[in-house]
């Protein structure tokens, strides 16, 4: 069995370019309290329903991260299926650290 | 921990795995229509036609019914690998719903030619299941404690349905395969600890931590408590060999009692530690608010210890109530349970997910909580404590207006099971 250290992953491949993690940690920081939804205290599928109903509210180029329980995997697909940016984390106590991105305008027409 | 492959793309279309888990609460209301017809006379005795009738609709019509429709769902989500020929399982279901319907009628009725026939049908059904299923297994890319669980749970239910299949030939008009005890000793064995046992353990590793946000059981216990669960639901099949090879002498009696033993470290393992480190589990949960799944859970785990101390029982005792209510407890309780806990909390989600993610967050869209509103399933616990008290007190006292009181209970458990079920699947906005 691995370690915690060894279990963590890191996913970007829908952001426009490769993300590190501390790239994506400044970018989280950079967000508005309040686009940033701590949601580790609900049980699945609760994690996955808060973040699509967040993201439906999404203008083109804004952004908005989530704190979930663990890595939502299946919210990926979802997104893609958004067309929109994501990026995420898991962390060292095995909760999931979500970033999520609307393209400008001209980059969704130009997909 | 690897990610590839767990995306909603692997997920099997909605109706694979949802035609198994809306047929499973016929069952119930199948069973206890004859538990309500026959009363006292249906838990004399285990080895009455009736008996075994309602002890099949509730190993196959419920259990592994709701079984196979979850391994379709969790090998291509929890494992990351998709089921080949996917829709091949809506010809598994046809078949092995058909055929266990015919094995049913065939042994209440005492129909050779329809065990016969059940026995044609159910064979391919196993067989289209197990490969696929196996296959996919064999190159996830995960290999976690709850993959090699599902595994070893494949394993058991091949050789489960293997036993039964054979043992069938005994109500088909040919020869019963060998001594009657020993191989119902080993079928149980196989077919409760091993695959229903060893299902219920892997999957929990996954879907307690994920409904209950429970801390995950220590690495090391599921280990141990996989390791034991596996040797003890394979021992007695390797004693059943052992006596066709003449290494056991030739007393059925002693063989039987060589099985009973030899399933004791699953006994263990699957009654004893995997409750007792679950509970534990879900008594740290972070949070503290109490789903109504949780009330499955946490019934159908305490009575997992009385199952073990009712099988020792059972096994000292030539009285047959202990026997019967062994069955009563593993069926109703312990897996019947859980298994419904389970139902509750999945079929809203899938439906959830196939119909409604896409749009979640547009006006009128619902959540997963509102396709089955907690109250109702809180109304289903109720009837489901109720059929497991009642029953139980009825197989202890003998009683025939409680056995009947009981099969209504079952009926009614069924029916709301199957009312709540089918209200998720039929949302579509």
């Amino acid at each position: 069995m691995a370690s915690l250290e060894q279990t963590r992953v890191f996913r970007a491949e829908r952001v426009r370019e490769p993300l590190d993690e501390s790239e994506l940690r400044a970018r989280i920081g950079r967000l508005a309290p309040e686009s940033v939804l701590d949601l580790r205290d609900l049980p699945a599928p609760e994690p996955m329903e808060k973040i699509l109903a967040a993201c439906a509210r999404l203008a083109p180029a804004d952004a908005l991260a989530a704190r979930t329980p663990r890595l939502p995997q299946m919210l990926m697909s979802l997104l893609d299926r958004r067309g929109l940016l994501w990026a995420a984390l898991e962390e060292a106590d095995g909760t999931g650290l979500v970033w999520v991105g609307c393209p400008a305008a001209d980059e969704r027409s130009t997909k | 921990m690897k990610t590839e492959g767990l995306s909603l793309e692997n997920a099997p279309p909605l109706w694979v795995p949802l035609s198994f888990f809306a047929t499973a609460p016929l069952a119930l209301i199948v069973a206890g229509s004859l538990l309500a017809s026959y009363g006292e006379y249906a838990i004399g005795t285990g080895y009455a036609s009736i008996t075994l009738a309602i002890a099949h609709l509730g190993t196959l019509g419920f259990l592994t019914l709701v079984m196979m429709g979850a391994l379709y769902q969790l090998t291509a989500v929890v494992a990351g690998s998709p089921v080949g020929r996917i829709r091949v399982g809506h010809a598994v279901y046809a078949l092995f719903v058909i055929g266990v319907v015919g094995l049913i009628g065939g042994i209440a009725g005492g129909s050779p030619r329809l065990v016969f026939w059940a026995i044609a049908l159910i064979t391919p059904a196993v067989l289209l299941f197990v490969i696929p299923i196996a296959r996919a297994l064999h190159r996830a890319p995960a290999r976690n404690e709850t993959v090699i669980g599902m595994m070893a749970a494949l394993l058991a239910f091949f050789l489960t349905a293997l036993l039964g299949l054979w043992m069938a030939h005994g109500h088909s008009g040919m020869r019963f395969p060998g001594p009657r005890g020993l191989f119902i000793q080993v079928h149980l064995s196989v077919g409760l600890l091993g695959w229903v046992g060893g299902l219920i353990v892997a999957v929990s590793w996954q879907v307690v931590p994920l409904f209950n946000l429970s801390p995950p059981v220590a690495p090391a216990a599921r280990r141990w408590i996989a390791g034991l669960a596996t040797a003890g639901a394979l021992l007695p099949v390797v004693v059943l060999a052992l006596f066709y090879a003449g290494a056991l002498g030739d007393s059925d009696a002693r063989a039987s009692q060589i099985a009973a033993v030899a399933a004791l470290p699953a006994v263990v393992a699957v009654w004893g530690i995997h409750p007792l480190v679950t509970v534990r589990s879900l008594h740290a949960r972070r949070r503290r608010r109490a789903d109504p799944s949780l009330l499955f859970w946490n019934t159908g785990l305490l009575v997992a210890p009385l199952c073990a101390l009712v099988a020792a029982l059972a096994y000292v005792s030539s009285a047959p109530r202990w026997s019967v209510l062994l069955g009563w407890l593993v069926l109703v309780g312990w897996a019947g349970m859980i298994l419904h806990g389970m139902l509750g909390r999945i079929v809203p989600f899938l439906v959830w997910l196939h119909r409604f993610a896409p749009r979640a967050g547009e006006p009128g869209v619902p959540s997963a909580r509102d396709l089955l509103p907690d109250a109702w399933e809180r109304g289903c616990f109720a009837l489901h404590a109720a059929t497991l008290a009642v029953g139980a007190l009825a197989i202890a006292l003998r009683s025939d207006p409680l056995a009947r009181a009981a099969g209504a209970l079952l009926v009614a458990t069924g029916v709301a099971l199957f009312a709540v079920l089918a209200n998720a699947a039929r949302r579509r906005s």
